[in-house]
């Protein structure tokens, strides 16, 4: 029988990387699923940042339209609210470790992101250790308030870091 | 075409307290998707370890968002448990119910934590409706194969696991 969770893109950390592209998002899917696992900046204390690419040129998007509110859930302390409206980007997850069993794991639902009529939208679950060794990782989701076209996503480290370890997995959700 | 998430288990209970779900976790996959629907009273999540033995470390680690709809928002902050994870919904009283969706990150890696998202719906005994969001991780790098439902009282329903095939 067929499926309905459809692999469109993946791309595994082996060696240092500045950033991560997933594309291939179009029309054949309005809503997306992509699946982080085990990412790890090479530097500690490190937020993530996602960042849409333009259909049109295959350029990445770096305008001050990105809007997100997200919940940080920590056992070390109380739970945290960030927001933010016109940033650069993204921030996904905030002070991620670059030590040993300090992995962030991220599920993320893309919406109307190939639409060139609506903004694009997610929604972001994350589970992961912190540079401090302890659990956190932020709860939310964010818009991308330009009605354009994007055919995928960037996913860079606070400063301009490097990526350490990672697996990303993009997948369409069948209509 | 083929599609990449992909039935692995499907366990139906009735009227039990405990519900192991083992051999499921494999080097096929790296994420797990777990849904329980349910009523009862239940709560903590457990894994087995690589011989099917319910773990018993303080490795349990639980940050949970209680959404209420009669009372204040409230959080849940638990480190080096070992009863286990507060990952399922946490009905009470006879006749409650609850939705539950959780996917678990590298359970059977050897060199990995093992991480856990939630999301879970719950009625209490006092028809108050429970939402809650929570994360987990299982701060040790052994090897896992199953996982156990440990409920605080009799419990009926059914557990799915599933693979997400990379």
């Amino acid at each position: 029988m067929a499926g309905s969770l459809i692999k469109i893109d993946e791309e595994i950390v082996s060696s240092a990387v500045a950033s991560v592209s997933l594309t291939g998002i179009d029309s054949t899917y309005d809503v997306y699923l992509l699946i982080m696992n085990n990412v790890s900046p090479a530097n500690d204390n490190k937020d993530l940042y996602m960042q849409y690419i333009k259909a049109s040129d295959s350029s990445t998007d770096s305008t001050a339209n990105y809007d997100y509110a997200t919940k940080g859930l920590l056992t070390s302390l109380s739970f945290q609210n960030n927001a933010n409206t016109n940033q650069t980007q993204f921030t996904l997850q905030y002070a991620r470790g670059s030590a040993t069993n300090e992995q962030d794991n991220n599920l993320l639902y893309l919406f109307n992101t190939y639409s060139s009529a609506e903004y694009s939208f997610y929604t972001l679950e994350g589970s992961g250790l912190n540079f401090a060794g302890g659990l956190g990782s932020e709860q939310g989701g964010g818009a991308h308030s330009v009605a354009q076209s994007n055919s995928g996503v960037k996913f860079t480290w606070e400063s301009g870091g490097n990526f350490a370890s990672g697996t990303f997995t993009l997948y369409g959700l069948k209509k | 075409m083929a599609g990449n998430l992909e039935l692995i288990n499907k366990k139906t209970f009735s009227s039990v307290s405990t519900v192991n779900v083992d051999n499921v976790f494999s080097a096929k996959y790296d994420v797990y998707k777990i849904t329980l629907d349910t009523g009862g009273q239940y709560g903590l999540l457990k894994f087995l370890d690589s011989s099917g033995t319910l773990t018993t470390d303080g490795a349990y680690d639980t940050a949970r968002l209680n959404l209420k709809t009669n009372t204040t928002f409230s959080e849940t902050r638990i480190e080096n448990e070992s009863a286990g994870m507060y990952a399922f919904s946490e009905s009470s009283g006879s006749g409650a119910g609850g939705g539950n969706v959780l996917y678990v990150f590298n359970p059977f890696s050897s060199s990995s934590y093992t991480f856990v998202t939630a999301q879970t719906v719950d009625i209490n005994n006092t028809v108050a409706f429970r939402i809650a969001k929570t994360i987990g991780a299982y701060k040790n790098t052994q090897s896992l194969r199953g996982f156990s439902l440990q409920a605080l009282a009799s419990v009926s329903g059914t557990l799915v696991t599933y693979g997400v095939k990379g």
